[in-house]
C-alpha cells in the first residue's frame, strides 16, 4: 500500500466505547423498525459482559452477500482519517482484539476509537451471540 | 641497607593505608548493584527491576476493549503510543475494593512492553545483586510463577517480580 490512503469512517458508541467502521463496508443506514428483532446484536458478539441499552439505535445494512444487518447505536458521524492516524494494536492483545473484529485504534479528540471490521466480526461470529472463548 | 634506603614506619603506614584504599575501591566496585522500584498492588508490596520499568504514568484513563480478560483491562494512550495494560494484581491475588486509581508502570523487557497497573510507589533503592534472595518457598500458584525473588528492606520481605514472565501469563 501507498502512502496518502485515506478511510471514511463511520463513528458510533457502544455502551460508552467509541468505535469506528469502514464506511465502504455499508450499504445503508435505517431508522430501527420491526423487522429488526433478528438483526445482529453487536454487544453480544464482542462480548459486553451485559447486555447494552441501545439509545438511539440504527440499522447499518452491509455490502456483499444476503441481508447482513447490524444495529449499531449513537451514531455520531461520518468522517475520513489518514491511514497514518490510526494506531496498530498492542502485540499482547491483537490477538484476541482481532477475534472481535477489532483491528486497529485511532487516537481522536483525546479519545481512543476502536476500529471495527464487521465483515470481520460477522465472519466469526455469525449469530452475534456470546460464547466464552476467548 | 642504609638509613636513607630505609623507609620511615609512617611511610610504610601511609603505604599500607593506600593499599587498603585501593583493596577497597576494587571491592567497591565488583559489588554489582542494581535499582529496584518497590510499590504497593492492594496491601502488597512487590519490586521490579528499576531496568525494566521505562516510566511510571499518573493515572490516566484505560480504554476498555469488549472481549478481554479482566487481567487486561484494555489499552492507553502514552504520547501517540497505543499501549495494553496489565492488571497485575489478578495474577498476585490481591483484590481492589474500589476503581483503579492508581498508577500505570510502563514495563519493558526485551519485545514485551505494556503498562502495568500499581497502587502507588514505595521506593526506588539501589540494592547489591547479592541482597536479592530466591523466592520464598511459601508463594503457590500464579504469584510463585512471576517472583524471581525477594528482597528484605525494613524486616519485610518483598517479593521482586520479573516482567519478562508477564506475556506468559497473558498469552491469548
Amino acid at each position: 500500500m501507498s502512502e496518502g490512503i485515506r478511510l471514511t469512517l463511520l463513528f458510533f458508541s457502544l455502551g460508552g466505547v467509541r468505535f469506528a467502521c469502514d464506511a465502504d463496508h455499508a450499504e445503508a443506514l435505517s431508522a430501527v423498525g420491526a423487522a429488526e428483532e433478528g438483526a445482529f446484536r453487536l454487544d453480544l458478539a464482542l462480548g459486553y459482559p451485559s447486555p447494552v441499552s441501545y439509545r438511539e439505535p440504527t440499522v447499518l445494512t452491509l455490502k456483499g452477500e444476503g441481508e447482513r444487518r447490524v444495529v449499531i447505536d449513537a451514531l455520531e458521524q461520518i468522517a475520513e482519517v489518514g491511514l497514518e492516524e490510526i494506531r496498530p494494536l498492542p502485540a499482547l492483545l491483537e490477538p484476541l482484539a482481532l477475534k472481535r473484529g477489532i483491528w486497529g485504534v485511532l487516537p481522536r479528540a483525546g479519545a481512543l476509537v476502536l476500529l471495527l471490521d464487521l465483515d470481520l466480526l460477522m465472519k466469526q461470529r455469525p449469530f452475534g451471540n456470546v460464547s466464552n472463548d476467548a | 641497607m642504609t638509613a636513607s634506603e630505609e623507609k620511615l614506619k609512617s611511610e610504610l603506614l601511609l603505604e599500607e593505608l593506600k593499599r587498603r584504599g585501593r583493596s577497597k575501591e576494587v571491592v567497591d566496585v565488583e559489588e554489582e548493584r542494581v535499582k529496584v522500584m518497590i510499590f504497593s498492588c492492594g496491601p502488597g508490596r512487590y519490586a521490579f527491576l528499576g531496568s525494566e520499568v521505562r516510566e511510571v504514568l499518573p493515572s490516566c484513563e484505560i480504554c476498555w476493549v469488549p472481549g478481554l480478560p479482566d487481567y487486561l483491562p484494555g489499552l492507553i494512550n502514552v504520547r501517540g503510543d497505543i499501549e495494553s495494560v496489565i492488571d497485575v494484581g489478578h495474577f498476585l491475588g490481591e483484590t481492589r475494593d474500589r476503581p483503579f486509581s492508581g498508577l500505570i508502570a510502563m514495563a519493558v523487557k526485551g519485545e514485551f512492553r505494556s503498562g502495568v497497573m500499581i497502587d502507588a510507589i514505595e521506593d526506588v533503592i539501589d540494592v547489591p545483586v547479592s541482597a536479592v534472595g530466591p523466592p520464598l518457598a511459601t508463594l503457590e500458584g500464579a504469584v510463585r510463577e512471576l517472583v524471581t525473588g525477594t528482597i528484605t528492606l525494613k524486616g519485610r520481605t518483598i517479593s521482586l517480580l520479573d516482567v519478562g514472565r508477564l506475556p506468559a501469563k497473558v498469552s491469548l
